[in-house]
C-alpha cells in the first residue's frame, strides 16, 4: 500500500466514526484554548473585581460565565485552567509512557533473569501503593506544584505501560519470525525497535487517550484536595474547590468548571474506545 | 420412496437466505430436497459454501443472525417443525433432533464439568434429578467407549484431547436417545487417525442404536465409509442423490463425477491420476443464471446456462439435477486407470 | 494451588513490608516539625523532650526498628491530635468506610449487571447505544463532581438527605451513590462487551442446538463466563476506588478513613498518616491476591496450568 493511499484509508476512518472525529475535535479544541489560553483570554484571570462578585453566568455580556467569589472572570480563569489541565495530563502521561515502555523492554528482553526479577517487583511495589496514598505522601513531602503533581501522577502510572509493554516483547520472542530474523543476522535492538512498532504501538496507541483523562480527572481531584495545583495557580479542580464554599448559595458555580472537565474527559475516553475498538478486533462487531 | 413409512425426515425445497444489505440477500440454501430414511446414514456432501452446514441448521431452526429461513418445509414425525412454535421447538432440539459440530475445542462451556453438561443435556428435556442423569451420562459414555466415565465427568473439557471431546460430544448428543444425529463436519478438525477413530465410535452408536444419521462433510472418504445414501449440493442446491454404491460407481451429475475423480482414497477404483474441477464455486451473492455448475462444466450447453436445471429421477431412487445426465461408470473411466 | 497461593502471600508480604519502609522513611522527610505543630509555643528545651519521648531524635532506621517492633504487637502508636491510639482511631473511622465500599460494590455489581445485561443482550440498538452513552458520560465525570450535583439536586433543593458530617445511617446514602454511579458506568460497559463476546462463542451456539433454555444459557453459559472479566476489572478499579473513597468523605466531611488520612495529612500526624497506609496498602495487596486467586479458581483452564485444584 502506497502513503497516500495509507493516509487517504486513515481519513476515510474517521470520517466513518464520528464520535471520534468529535473527540479529536474536542481535543484539538481543548490543546488550542489551553495553548493560547494568554492570548484568548478575555481578562487577567488574577484581576479581581469588586463591584462584579458572583455575577451569573449569561447575565452579563462583559463576563460571559460569570465571575467568582472575589470578582474575576471565570471565562479566563476556565482557559487557563484548561491549560494546566492539557499540559499535565499529556505530560504525565508522556513521561510515564517513557519509563514504563524503557523499563518494559529491557524487563521483556531480559526475561526470565534477575533483572527482569528486579523490575517487576519494583512495579509491584509501586502498584501496592494505591494512587491516592502514593499522591498524599508525595505531595506533602514536596510542595505541589504542576512539575511535582505530574511526576506523582505520572509515578502512579508508568507500572500499567512497563506491564503493557513486556507482556507486548514476551510473546514475541519466541516466535519464528523472530528466530528467522536473528538468523538474518538481525542484532537484538534492531528487533526491539520492530516490535515497538508493530505490536507496543497499537497495544499502547488506545491507552494514551484514556489515561491523559484519567490524569486530568486526578488532578483535578488533588488540586481539589489542596494537594495539586494550589491558588494563586489556577486549575479548574481548585476553581471547584473555591465554589465549595457556595455550593447553597450559588450551585453554577461549581458547575462550571466541571462540566467543561467532562467535556475535556469525554473527547479524549471518544478518542480512546474507537482507537480500542479498531486496534482489538475482538471488541469489533 | 416407495416405502414412505420409513421416512422419518423430509426436506422439502428449504430457502434459507442471509440478509448482506439493504434489498440484498445470499442464498445460502436454495430449495433442497431430501429425505432421511429411518435407521440410515445420509451423507450430505459438497465443497465449503455449498450450503450444507446451513441446511443442517435450518433443520434444528438455528441458523445464526442474520439469516433466516425463507421457505419450505421440514416435515418430522408428520409435521412441519419450521411452522411451530419455538417452545415446541426447543423439545425437539437435543432430544428428538441432535447434532454434533464441528469443532470439539469450542463446543463444550469450560467453565463447567463434563458431567455438569452431560447432565444439563439430559435434565434440560427430562428433569429428572442428578441420580438418574449421572447414571445416563455414565451409560452413554460407556456407548462410544469411555469406559472411566466416573472419572471423565469430574474433569473440565480443557483436560481432555479434541478428539477424545469429540468422542464425549456425541455421547452428549445421543444421552436422550434422539431420533435423528446431526454430525456437522464431526471430523473436520481432527487429525487423520483419530478421524478414522470418531467415524468408528459414530458407526458404532448407530449399530447399537439403530439412529438415523445425517452426516455433513465435503470428504468422500468419510460418507464412502459410512453412509447408505448421499447428497450432493453446490451452491446451496442439491445436484443429486442416490444411495451409496450407485451414486459412488455411477453418477450422473457431472460435479458429482468431478468430485469423485479428485478423491485420491476411494475403494471403488484404483486411482492413478486425480483430475480436479475447473474453476471456483460461484459467489453466492451472485450465482450465475441457469444452472450454477454451468460455468466450470466441460458439458455445458447453450441451456445449462439459460435454464435451472430441476432435481429429477435419473434410475431407481437416483434424482439427479442436469439437463444432460452422464452415462459414467467409475469402473470404466479409462483416464483412471 | 497451594504453592500458587503460598508465592502471591510471599509476593504480598514482601511488597507489604516494602510499602512501609518507604512510606516511613518518606513521611520523616517531610518539611514541618511534628513537635512544633504539637506544641507551637514550646521552648527549644521542651520541643526537645517531645522528640525525644516520639523517639523522634534518633537515626531513621532505629525509629523505624522500633517502630516495626512495635506494629509486630499490632501498636501503630498515638495520634498526636486525636489523643487516642491509631488502633482505636482506626477502629472508629474503618467500619464507616468499610460500609460505603462494600454498599457501593454490591449496588454497582447489581445495577452493571442488569444494565449490561440489557445493553449486550440488545447490541447496537437504540437501547444498547444508550446505555453505552450514559456509561460513558458517568464515567467522565470526577467523583467529587458528582458528589457535588447530589448535594445540590438531593440536598439542597429537595432537602431529602444530609449534605455534611455524620447524622446517622442516612448520611452515608449521597456518599454510596457518589461512588456507585462511576463504578457502575465502568462495570455496566466490561459486562456489556462480555455478554456479547460470550453470547457470540460456539458453545453458546452448541448448547442452544442442545435445547438448553435461554434462562440456563444466560446464567450458566453467557454470565458465567463474564465472571472473570468482572473480577479483573474490579480488581484493576480498586486503586480508583480508594481514591474515590477519599475525595467522596472529603466532599461529604463524611468521618470514614479518607476523610481522617487527609486531615492527619494536613496536620503532619505521622502515626496516624503511617497506619492508614498500612491499612490500604495491605487492603489493596490482600484484594489484589484474593482477586488473582479467584481468577485461577474461576478459569478450570488457569486452574489446570497452576497445577491442580
Amino acid at each position: 500500500m502506497n502513503k497516500e493511499k495509507k493516509h487517504r484509508s486513515i481519513l476515510k476512518w474517521i470520517g466513518n466514526n464520528k464520535l471520534f472525529s468529535l473527540g479529536l475535535f474536542i481535543m484539538l479544541a481543548c490543546l488550542i484554548i489551553g495553548i493560547f489560553s494568554p492570548i484568548l483570554a478575555p481578562y487577567d484571570p488574577a484581576q479581581p473585581n469588586p463591584g462584579a462578585r458572583l455575577t451569573k453566568p449569561f447575565t452579563d455580556p462583559a463576563h460571559i460565565l460569570g465571575t467568582d467569589a472575589i470578582g474575576r472572570d471565570i471565562l479566563s480563569r476556565l482557559m487557563y485552567g484548561m491549560r494546566t489541565s492539557v499540559i499535565i495530563g499529556f505530560c504525565s502521561v508522556l513521561l510515564a509512557a517513557l519509563i514504563g515502555v524503557v523499563v518494559g523492554i529491557i524487563s521483556g528482553f531480559c526475561s526470565p533473569g534477575p533483572i527482569d526479577a528486579v523490575l517487576m517487583r519494583i512495579t509491584d511495589v509501586q502498584m501496592g501503593f494505591p494512587f491516592i496514598v502514593l499522591a498524599m505522601i508525595a505531595l506533602t513531602l514536596f510542595s505541589p506544584n504542576e512539575v511535582s503533581v505530574t511526576v506523582v501522577l505520572s509515578l502512579a502510572l508508568w507500572p500499567a505501560y512497563a506491564r503493557t509493554a513486556r507482556s507486548s516483547v514476551l510473546p514475541q520472542k519466541s516466535t519464528d519470525y523472530i528466530a528467522a530474523a536473528r538468523l538474518m543476522g538481525a542484532s537484538k535492538w534492531r528487533i526491539a525497535t520492530k516490535y515497538i512498532g508493530k505490536n507496543l504501538l497499537p497495544a499502547m496507541l488506545p491507552l494514551f487517550p484514556l489515561d491523559i483523562a484519567g490524569m486530568i480527572i486526578n488532578e483535578s481531584l488533588l488540586s481539589y484536595m489542596s494537594l495539586g495545583i494550589n491558588p494563586p495557580k489556577i486549575s479548574l479542580g481548585n476553581m471547584m474547590s473555591d465554589a465549595r464554599g457556595y455550593i447553597a448559595s450559588d450551585s453554577w458555580y461549581i458547575m462550571i468548571p466541571g462540566i467543561v472537565l467532562i467535556i475535556m474527559v469525554l473527547g479524549l475516553n471518544f478518542i480512546g474506545d474507537n482507537l480500542q475498538v479498531h486496534f482489538d478486533p475482538k471488541l469489533r462487531k | 420412496m416407495e416405502d414412505k413409512e420409513n421416512v422419518i425426515l423430509q426436506v422439502k425445497d428449504l430457502r434459507t437466505y442471509f440478509k448482506s444489505g439493504p434489498q440484498k440477500v445470499v442464498k445460502a440454501v436454495e430449495g433442497v430436497n431430501f429425505s432421511l430414511k429411518q435407521g440410515r446414514v445420509l451423507g450430505i456432501i459438497g465443497e465449503s459454501g455449498s450450503g450444507k452446514s446451513v441446511t443442517a441448521k435450518s433443520i434444528l431452526r438455528i441458523v445464526d443472525e442474520p439469516g433466516y429461513i425463507a421457505g419450505g418445509e421440514v416435515i418430522f414425525k408428520g409435521e412441519d417443525i419450521l411452522k411451530i412454535p419455538e417452545k415446541k421447538m426447543r423439545s425437539i432440539r437435543g432430544n428428538e433432533i441432535s447434532m454434533i459440530f464441528q469443532d470439539p475445542t469450542t463446543s463444550f462451556n469450560p467453565y463447567m464439568t463434563i458431567g455438569a453438561q452431560l447432565m444439563e443435556a439430559y435434565n434440560s428435556h427430562t428433569p429428572s434429578g442428578s441420580e438418574k442423569a449421572k447414571k445416563e451420562a455414565l451409560r452413554v459414555l460407556k456407548l462410544v467407549g469411555i469406559s472411566n466415565g466416573e472419572e471423565v465427568l469430574k474433569k473440565f473439557p480443557c483436560e481432555f484431547s479434541a478428539g477424545f471431546r469429540q468422542r464425549i460430544f456425541i455421547a452428549m448428543a445421543m444421552i436422550l436417545y434422539p431420533d435423528i444425529l446431526i454430525a456437522d463436519e464431526p471430523t473436520t478438525s481432527l487429525g487423520i487417525t483419530i478421524q478414522a477413530e470418531i467415524i468408528e465410535a459414530l458407526s458404532e452408536v448407530q449399530k447399537q442404536t439403530g439412529i438415523s444419521i445425517i452426516i455433513i462433510t465435503h470428504d468422500f472418504g468419510v460418507v464412502s465409509q459410512f453412509s447408505d445414501d448421499i447428497f450432493v449440493m453446490y451452491a446451496g442446491r442439491c445436484v443429486e442423490s442416490s444411495p451409496k454404491k450407485e451414486l459412488l460407481l455411477k453418477p450422473k451429475h457431472p460435479y458429482t463425477v468431478g468430485l469423485i475423480r479428485s478423491v485420491p482414497l476411494l475403494e471403488a477404483r484404483k486411482t492413478k491420476r486425480l483430475k480436479s474441477i475447473p474453476g471456483f464455486p460461484p459467489d453466492m451473492s451472485n450465482v450465475p443464471q441457469g444452472c450454477p455448475f454451468a460455468p466450470r462444466c466441460e458439458y455445458a450447453q447453450e441451456k445449462c446456462r439459460q435454464e435451472v436445471p430441476q432435481l429429477r429421477e435419473v434410475g431407481k431412487d437416483h434424482m439427479c439435477a442436469c439437463h444432460f445426465p452422464l452415462d459414467y461408470d467409475v469402473n470404466e473411466d479409462t483416464e483412471l486407470e | 494451588m497451594l504453592g500458587t497461593i503460598i508465592k502471591r502471600l510471599l509476593q504480598g508480604i514482601f511488597v507489604t513490608v516494602c510499602v512501609i519502609f518507604i512510606s516511613f522513611v518518606i513521611l520523616r522527610m517531610i518539611p514541618g516539625d511534628p513537635a512544633k505543630v504539637m506544641a507551637p509555643n514550646a521552648t527549644e528545651e521542651q520541643l526537645q523532650i517531645i522528640r525525644d519521648n516520639m523517639g523522634l531524635s534518633k537515626p531513621i532506621l532505629v525509629q523505624f526498628k522500633m517502630y516495626a517492633q512495635n506494629l509486630f504487637h499490632g501498636d501503630m502508636g498515638e495520634s498526636y491530635f486525636k489523643g487516642d491510639t491509631v488502633l482505636n482511631v482506626m477502629k472508629q473511622t474503618v467500619p464507616l468506610s468499610v460500609i460505603l465500599l462494600v454498599t457501593a460494590v454490591v449496588i454497582s455489581l447489581f445495577l452493571a449487571i442488569l444494565l449490561g445485561t440489557i445493553a449486550g443482550m440488545n447490541g447496537n440498538t437504540w437501547i444498547d447505544r444508550l446505555i453505552s452513552s450514559i456509561a460513558v458520560l458517568f464515567q467522565s465525570m470526577p467523583n467529587y463532581w458528582v458528589a457535588s450535583m447530589l448535594i445540590i439536586l438531593l440536598s439542597v433543593q429537595a432537602g431529602l438527605f444530609p449534605s455534611m458530617d455524620y447524622t446517622g445511617p442516612i448520611s452515608c446514602v449521597l456518599p454510596t451513590i457518589a461512588l456507585v454511579l462511576p463504578l457502575t458506568a465502568v462495570l455496566t460497559k466490561v459486562i456489556r462487551s462480555s455478554l456479547i463476546d460470550s453470547y457470540s462463542q460456539e458453545f453458546v451456539k452448541v448448547a442452544y442446538a442442545r435445547g438448553v433454555s435461554k434462562v440456563a444459557i444466560y446464567f450458566k453459559y453467557a454470565l458465567r463466563n463474564s465472571l472473570t472479566p468482572i473480577l479483573i476489572s474490579l480488581g484493576s478499579q480498586l486503586g480508583f476506588l480508594v481514591g474515590s473513597i477519599v475525595v467522596v468523605e472529603y466532599v461529604f466531611s463524611f468521618p470514614g478513613v479518607g476523610y481522617t488520612v487527609l486531615n492527619a495529612i494536613l496536620r503532619r500526624d505521622y502515626n496516624l498518616v503511617q497506619g492508614i497506609i498500612i491499612l490500604f496498602s495491605v487492603f489493596f495487596i490482600v484484594v489484589n491476591i484474593i482477586i488473582d486467586l479467584g481468577t485461577i479458581r474461576l478459569d478450570p483452564r488457569l486452574r489446570k496450568a497452576e497445577g491442580g485444584l
